[in-house]
């Protein structure tokens, strides 16, 4: 049962701090956030040891495709639909477990620092709650189960977006996310009841083995991959993601970085049998992946929130592994979802001691010159720095380079696919520079308030940033996490990984060297600026137009229509005669009066009346 | 099958209670509803557990009990009453409104407490005669019986202006339920003149309905159909809704929602179903693509309001119409479903209008604007909120998401489209749920604390135990559903 144990360790670290919480709320006393922290952390890390013990019994097991499953109980049986509950660990789930639990519990200890004064037991159990629901996410046997998952992680991103509840900002920032993912799941929820339409089952080791007719494998494709845009913020759900970074920092890179956003790449990877049965849906996931990879990274080029910049990051490199699970190599997406995790959960906790030391200043306009002040942070977010460019031996380096390779090179591999993902390589390249050079480097920029106490932070937060920084160091000489069936050898053309090795470091030291040449002199202060702008304009025109049409349905059906039918029915009963003059009065004893009158009358004539019949 | 005599408790307790009420004093009028609703409750659960903890279909069909007296021999009519695994779901559904309905805001106890005790022990018989009874006239006796509670309810305890909303109230309600009587009398002068026997029962008006031209059919059809669809209600006939579910005291909004439409949802099963299959499956698309535009357009409308209890009034006809879409399904499993779902929209709907009379007890009244920043004040009742909220937005792992999921993955197969619609109402049904909860839960505090006199406390004792109980039940059954689909 270490499965089990694994996905319920988190909800044990909630129900504790739940009851925590009320405890002190109860006592009138603050809880304290070493104690909440310590309950959550220590959940998360004793979930990470057995996900590291059930990743040796894998291991240890013989066959290609090894299994641990774990079976808890039946949920829903109706007709031919049965619905098991229970977890089923291989090596794609195994590979997601270990980074939801390990920089989970990085993060969790992390936010002990971090939220010191301003967090509480609240915090911690909204963390764990997420952990619980991601792993159900990723270890559930069946779609139910992953909806659970799906929508139980869009319930925890809520809390934690809004978490700092008083502001209303943060609130319209929580909704806009959940209800964005509340419409890609709609396509999650369609997409099961095809597959039991036509499969006859929602179990997903026998649904990745059923061949559907093409045409119902290319509607369930795409509906499947509505329900990842919402989640990993794709064109064309993606832009909650930018607005979530109203949580708190930690939240961001645990959720908004590292796992959450990644559920989409998992989904697609576990069905990949078939979403390949349709190329139409290969075809829209690799030129949806590669449009947001290079829309982000531009928009990202405009940005001076340090947040924001990173967010749109995020949503770049999830467009470099939809454009990998794409072209039909699922496992590089997989791939660089680790390494993503390891260095962009540390690029966003470097970032978020930059703003702690900052006492909050976010915008990179206002800071410079921190290299010496922070060498701690400064070192880590090197280290991340280099690995998110792709700089050998860094992590990113190998995974990046793997899917640039196979977007030329694997079955469904395409020339413009690789050029969108190259030139948004550069535009990473020169973004994240752009970055740490007005972070760390050049004059301080500071104002004189948050000049006056800059402070490294709590060895609790350095630690947590040491081991992401080894982490995204040597994540990538692990190798690839996961092997699912692709296709080889048939690709576009063949070229050799050597050659695209060499290009995608050149193509890193170009954008480096211009970001730094034009961000280390003199600084001009750049707005920020959105150019393309769908955000207002699914305001302007999906906001608008729900609102409009309620308020088309208020005025003239609901008050207009509706109430005319009444008035005039209630005037022709009022013609009708003097019985119903009671009405206008109001009074209760009238209408009681006229029930029992209207009544009896009834009885009477039933009776009576029928009787009569029969005779 | 047996013939039994248990089943008449369940009509006479609740008179008993009635009788008993007017002679409790005044001071203890609302310990002794509470607890003889809970007894009652109690009572029920433990006659219906044969068939509600029964493992399989069969065994449930088993337990079940139908109990007949002679009543009105010239037209036919019998006290019939019939316990199985349909009517069992709504009886005990009574009995828990009933429990949740005198346990909410206690501010009516202060006028004629002993008056509002014994009507809603009165609605408690009357919904019990109509969900009992396989007798079609002694159903309609029970479905009409209940206006006269709610009548009064919402006439001596309610807000000003009602007047008006209760005679739209009793207007089309009224008009629905003449036109099943006049269907009703149409099958029973079928009968007379195949010169068989009359008997209101259903079990003999199944062949007369099956028997009638096509023409007829459809009218008598009609006559039911109306008056279940504004029952419940569904979209065009739900104008008389908004404004008494607004005006009326909070116990009469719970029953409303609770209770009373679930009239139509059981009469919608129980006898249209079964004496009209044909003239239904005829209409079948037409009937799917009401229960959907019933879904969105109520969404919408919920999601305009910014009065909190005409937003949940609007929330309950919404959702009504998922339940709606899983009978008009047509088969075994969609009506499985569809009470399933009704089990889950009666404890979520009753308690959000039970949180909601709490916290308008805590602040000064919701019709002098909405009260805003209350989590701060109240963490448990808005705890307790906020996860009733997400039950009602059918999240996963809650009762009501297995539900919704039953019932619109047997509604796909049937009608795509109307299934597709639907599920934009799950969408808009959490837009119109987060601005409820945030409006009074989130943002500056606008209430001063000074103000709230003796009810600023957070929710506790049997209230909080009552809330914790019913979450508990929503969570636990939305794993467990065997208990609702028994391997079906």
């Amino acid at each position: 049962m270490i499965i089990t144990l694994l996905v319920f360790l988190p909800l044990l670290g909630f129900a504790l701090n739940a009851f925590y919480h009320f405890n002190s709320a109860a006592r009138k006393r603050e809880p304290s956030v070493w104690v909440a922290g310590l309950i959550a952390s220590s959940a998360m890390v004793a979930a990470f040891v057995c996900a590291l013990i059930a990743w040796a019994r894998l291991k240890g097991s013989a066959g290609v495709g090894p299994v641990l499953e774990e079976s808890l109980f039946s949920w829903m049986n109706l007709g031919a639909l049965h619905v098991e509950f229970g977890y089923r660990f291989d090596r794609l789930s195994a590979a997601f477990t270990l980074v939801i639990t390990g920089v989970g519990a990085l993060i969790h200890f992390y936010s002990i620092g971090y939220m010191e004064n301003r967090g509480s037991a609240r915090y911690f159990c909204y963390l764990n709650l997420f952990c619980f629901m991601m792993l159900n996410l990723v270890l559930g046997s069946s779609l139910p189960q992953v909806f659970l998952g799906w929508e139980g992680v869009g319930l925890a991103s809520y809390l934690l977006i809004g978490f700092w509840s008083k502001e209303m900002a943060n609130i319209a920032a929580a909704q806009k996310a959940f209800l964005m993912n509340r419409i890609g799941d709609l396509g999650l929820l369609f997409a099961m009841f095809i597959a039991f339409k036509f499969a006859g089952t929602l179990d997903l080791a026998r649904l990745a083995g059923f061949e559907f007719r093409p045409d119902v494998a290319t509607v369930f494709g795409l509906l499947i991959f509505l329900a990842c845009t919402g989640k990993s913020a794709q064109i064309p759900l993606f832009t909650w993601l930018p607005d979530a970074m109203a949580g708190p920092t930690p939240v961001s890179a645990l959720i908004h970085a590292a796992t959450m956003v990644t559920s989409g790449i998992y989904l697609l990877a576990r069905l990949n049998p078939v979403i390949s049965q349709s190329t139409t849906v290969l075809l829209v996931i690799s030129a949806v992946g590669a449009a947001t990879a290079l829309m982000a990274a531009i928009t990202a080029c405009f940005q001076s929130d340090i947040k924001k910049v990173l967010a749109y990051s995020t949503i770049s490199q999830l467009g470099f592994m939809f454009a990998a699970c794409g072209v039909g190599a699922a496992e590089a997406g997989v791939f660089h979802v680790v390494t993503h995790a390891f260095f962009k959960a540390l690029l966003f906790l470097g970032a978020g001691s930059v703003i702690h030391a900052l006492s909050g200043t976010q915008d990179v306009f206002k800071m410079g010159g921190l290299r010496k002040r922070l060498p701690f942070t400064f070192w880590t977010f090197t280290a991340g720095w280099a690995a998110i460019l792709g700089l050998f031996p860094f992590s990113g380096f190998f995974s990046k380079d793997m899917i640039l390779h196979e977007a030329l090179v694997a079955a469904h591999g395409n020339p413009w696919v690789f050029g969108v993902l190259a030139f948004s390589a550069l535009l990473t390249a020169f973004y994240m520079t752009r970055l740490y050079v007005l972070v760390f480097f050049g004059e301080s920029r500071l104002s004189e308030e948050a000049g006056s106490h800059v402070h490294e932070s709590p060895l609790v937060m350095i630690l947590p940033l040491v081991i992401l920084a080894v982490a995204s160091l040597a994540g990538g000489w692990f190798g690839v996490p996961v092997h699912l069936e692709t296709a080889h050898g048939e690709g576009a053309s063949s070229v050799s990984p050597a050659v695209i090795m060499a290009l995608s470091l050149l193509i890193a030291g170009v954008g480096a060297f211009l970001g730094y040449r034009k961000y280390s002199g003199t600084i001009q202060v750049e707005a920020t600026k959105d150019p393309f702008r769908v955000d207002e304009f699914y305001g302007a025109v999906v906001g608008r137009g729900v609102k409009s049409l309620a308020s088309f349905f208020g005025r003239y059906l609901e008050d207009g229509f509706f109430q005319k039918i009444l008035q005039v029915s209630g005037a022709a009963v009022d013609l009708g005669g003097n019985l119903f003059k009671t009405v206008q009065t109001g009074s209760a004893q009238g209408y009681l009066l006229m029930m029992v009158l209207a009544l009896l009358g009834l009885m009477f004539g039933l009776v009576f009346g029928v009787n009569g019949y029969g005779n | 099958m047996e013939i039994s005599d248990s089943l008449s408790f369940l009509l006479t307790l609740p008179l008993f209670a009635m009788v008993l009420s007017l002679v409790v004093p005044r001071a203890v009028q609302r310990g002794y509803a509470i607890f003889a609703s809970l007894l009652f409750l109690a009572l029920t659960v433990y006659e219906s557990s044969g068939i509600l903890f029964a493992t399989s279909a069969a065994t449930a069909a088993r337990f079940a009990v139908e109990h007949q007296l002679q009543w009105l021999p010239q037209i036919g009519a019998k006290l019939s009453l019939r316990l199985d695994s349909v009517s069992a779901w709504f009886v005990v559904m009574n009995a828990l409104t009933a429990v949740i309905a005198f346990s909410s805001k206690g501010v009516w106890y202060r006028k004629s407490p002993k008056l509002f005790t014994a009507l809603g022990f009165f609605l408690l018989f009357g919904l019990n005669t109509a969900f009992l009874s396989q007798d079609l006239i002694v159903f309609y006796l029970g479905y009409e019986s209940v206006f006269i509670p709610m009548i009064f309810m919402v006439g001596i305890w309610g807000e000003n202006q009602k007047a008006s909303a209760v005679f739209r109230f009793f207007l089309m309600s009224f008009l629905g339920s003449i036109l099943m009587l006049v269907s009703v009398f149409f099958l029973l002068s079928r009968q007379v003149k195949d010169g068989g026997a009359v008997s209101s029962h259903l079990g003999s008006l199944i062949p007369v309905a099956g028997g009638l031209p096509e023409l007829h059919a459809k009218l008598a059809f009609f006559g039911f159909f109306l008056a279940f669809a504004i029952k419940v209600p569904l979209v065009p006939f739900h104008s008389w809704l908004k404004d008494v579910y607004v005006l009326a005291p909070f116990p009469a909004t719970i029953w409303m929602s609770a209770i009373l439409s679930k009239l139509g949802v059981y009469g919608m099963i129980r006898f249209v179903m079964p004496l009209f299959p044909q003239t239904m499956g005829t209409y079948q698309g037409v009937l799917m693509a009401i229960a959907a535009c019933s879904v969105v357009y109520a969404a919408l409308l919920a999601y305009r309001s910014n009065q909190p209890k005409a937003l949940l009034a609007y929330s309950s006809i919404s959702h009504l119409g998922f339940v709606m879409l899983g009978v008009f399904t047509m088969k075994n499993q969609g009506a499985l479903s569809a009470i399933f779902l009704s089990v889950g929209h009666t404890m979520v709907s009753a308690l959000l209008f039970f949180l909601l009379s709490k916290i308008d007890e805590r602040s000064e009244g919701l019709d002098l604007g909405v009260p805003r920043g209350l989590s701060q004040q109240f963490p448990v009742l808005f705890t307790a909120l906020f996860v009733v909220m997400l039950a009602s937005v059918s999240l996963p792992g809650t009762l009501n998401f297995a539900g919704e999921f039953l019932v619109l993955l047997n509604s796909w197969p049937v009608s795509t489209l109307s299934t597709v619609v639907a599920g934009f109402g799950a969408v808009l049904g959490a837009a119109y749920m987060l601005k409820f909860y945030q409006q009074m839960g989130f943002g500056a505090s606008s209430t001063d604390p000074g103000k709230q006199g003796a009810h600023a406390e957070d929710l506790s004792g049997f209230e909080l135990v009552l809330v914790f109980l019913l979450i508990m039940a929503v969570v636990v059954f939305g794993f467990q559903t065997s208990i609702f689909l028994k391997g079906n």
